[in-house]
């Protein structure tokens, strides 16, 4: 059992106010980009981020490890509830150009201080094929299924499982670096 | 044993990650990452890179709620969280007690025009009623009015009367009339006799004798509506009454086979 796993448990257990902050530290900033990248608003998208974090503490019951990764119960859950704030009228007034993938806004900052880890990942970013970028923005950042990724990008069904493999594959950190 | 390397390639790690596999391969996912170490490390690999690819594309700084904010609300939610609930039953409750309220109101309006209808037509009925009854206390009155005359006119000793007795087609019938020779005035009572048949009716012959000479005093069509005494006018100096079966409208002379009743009126 590692560190994240731990902190669940104990969360899930306990109602640990600790390890809640601690895995809110862990994965708010990444679940806030998740969420602008569908809605493309900022206050919007702070907002639906602390009903995502409100649920997580309301709902952790009802998390299962069986069933999977609890990064991707609340990439689940933030995915949806995004999803779910686009069908808003609150949401259609402010008529978003939904159009825009995650790697659309990725671009090297010039004057801010990055870790090498980050140097990384935006080179590699760079390098990424546009049918890659595509197919990581939809199966992950969008929550879309096998199949409807296949019709969406025009490939057969078989081949969004090795595409998403081989994609990712290149962009791969190491948690060990 | 599974071939790790297989597995990994066959980028079902990604899909689990993403959270895009059903149940089964879900759970399948879960044992391997508990017995293989490196499909454990490939996957949190995976989850490290998404995350920080996640994190990378907020180029415009943005910064989430402080984690106090987030704990305010969630304090709120404990902490308020009976009145809430309570303030929210509320609701429920009041909407429930609306709506069975406008729901009764709407039964009870429709129950009450209902019985207003039901009023009215009783109403009518009664009205009915009452203008039969009154119609029947004036028929009744009236009836009462003539038995009362009947018997006075019975009672006097002005008046003659003359017994009837059954003729051979009915021994068992008879008739009697009450006559009041000074005023031409004459009752019929024809309690003895049989109910006239369908389209027959009695009438009423005022006889003379030697020569036998009978005087139609009209046909008696009241019995056959349930009258028991029919008021006759009679001028004639009649030695004998006659009662025979006649066709309705009577006949211009008594057909003597029908001959009912016949009494001989006493000479006095």
């Amino acid at each position: 059992m590692d560190a994240v796993d731990v902190l669940v448990k104990k969360f899930q257990e306990e109602k640990d106010l600790k390890a809640y902050e601690q895995l809110y530290n862990m994965y708010h900033k990444s679940m806030l980009g998740v969420i602008y990248n569908i809605l493309q608003d900022e206050d919007l998208s702070k907002d639906i981020l602390q009903e995502v974090f409100l649920k997580v503490w309301n709902n952790i019951e009802s998390y299962s490890s069986k069933r999977g990764r609890f990064f991707t119960w609340l990439l689940n859950i933030s995915r949806n509830a995004a999803i779910d704030k686009t069908r808003s009228k609150e949401y259609k007034e402010l008529k978003k150009n939904q159009s825009i993938d995650i790697f659309v806004n990725i671009s090297q900052p010039e004057e801010k201080e990055i870790s090498d880890e980050e140097k990384t990942l935006y080179t590699k970013i760079q390098k990424l094929s546009e049918n890659c970028r595509k197919l990581i923005d939809l199966i992950f950042y969008k929550g879309y299924t096998q199949k409807e990724t296949s019709e969406e990008l025009d490939i057969p069904l078989g081949t969004v499982k090795t595409r998403s493999r081989s994609c990712l594959n290149s962009l791969k950190l190491s948690i060990n670096q | 044993m599974i071939d790790v390397k297989e597995y990994i390639d066959s980028g079902i790690l990604e899909l689990y990650v993403a959270g895009t596999l059903n149940r089964e391969d879900s759970y399948e996912v879960y044992t391997y990452i508990q017995q293989y170490p490196e499909i454990k490390e490939y996957v949190k690999n995976i989850e490290h890179t998404v995350i920080k690819i996640a994190e990378i594309s907020n180029h415009q700084e943005m910064k989430a709620h402080p984690f106090a904010k987030l704990m305010n609300s969630i304090n709120k939610k404990e902490t308020k969280v009976i009145p809430i609930q309570w303030y929210s039953y509320m609701g429920w409750a009041a909407s429930v007690v609306l709506t069975i309220g406008i729901f009764s109101l709407y039964t009870s309006n429709n129950s009450l025009k209902t019985n207003l209808t039901k009023q009215i037509a009783t109403n009518q009925t009664l009205d009915n009623q009452k203008s039969t009854i009154q119609q029947d206390l004036i028929a009744t009155k009236i009836a009462l009015d003539t038995k009362d005359e009947v018997i006075a006119f019975m009672a006097s000793k002005k008046t003659l009367k003359i017994d009837l007795a059954g003729q051979t087609i009915a021994p068992e019938s008879y008739a009697a009339i009450y006559w009041d020779k000074d005023t031409d005035e004459m009752y019929v009572d024809l309690n003895g006799l049989p109910p006239a048949p369908e389209g027959k009716v009695y009438q009423l012959w005022s006889l003379t004798l030697n020569p036998l000479t009978p005087t139609s005093l009209g046909t008696l069509d009241a019995y056959n509506n349930g009258d028991r005494f029919i008021k006759v006018s009679n001028s004639n100096t009649s030695q004998a009454f006659g009662i025979t079966l006649e066709p309705v409208g009577g006949s211009a002379s008594p057909t003597l086979d029908q001959l009912y009743t016949l009494g001989m009126t006493k000479i006095s």
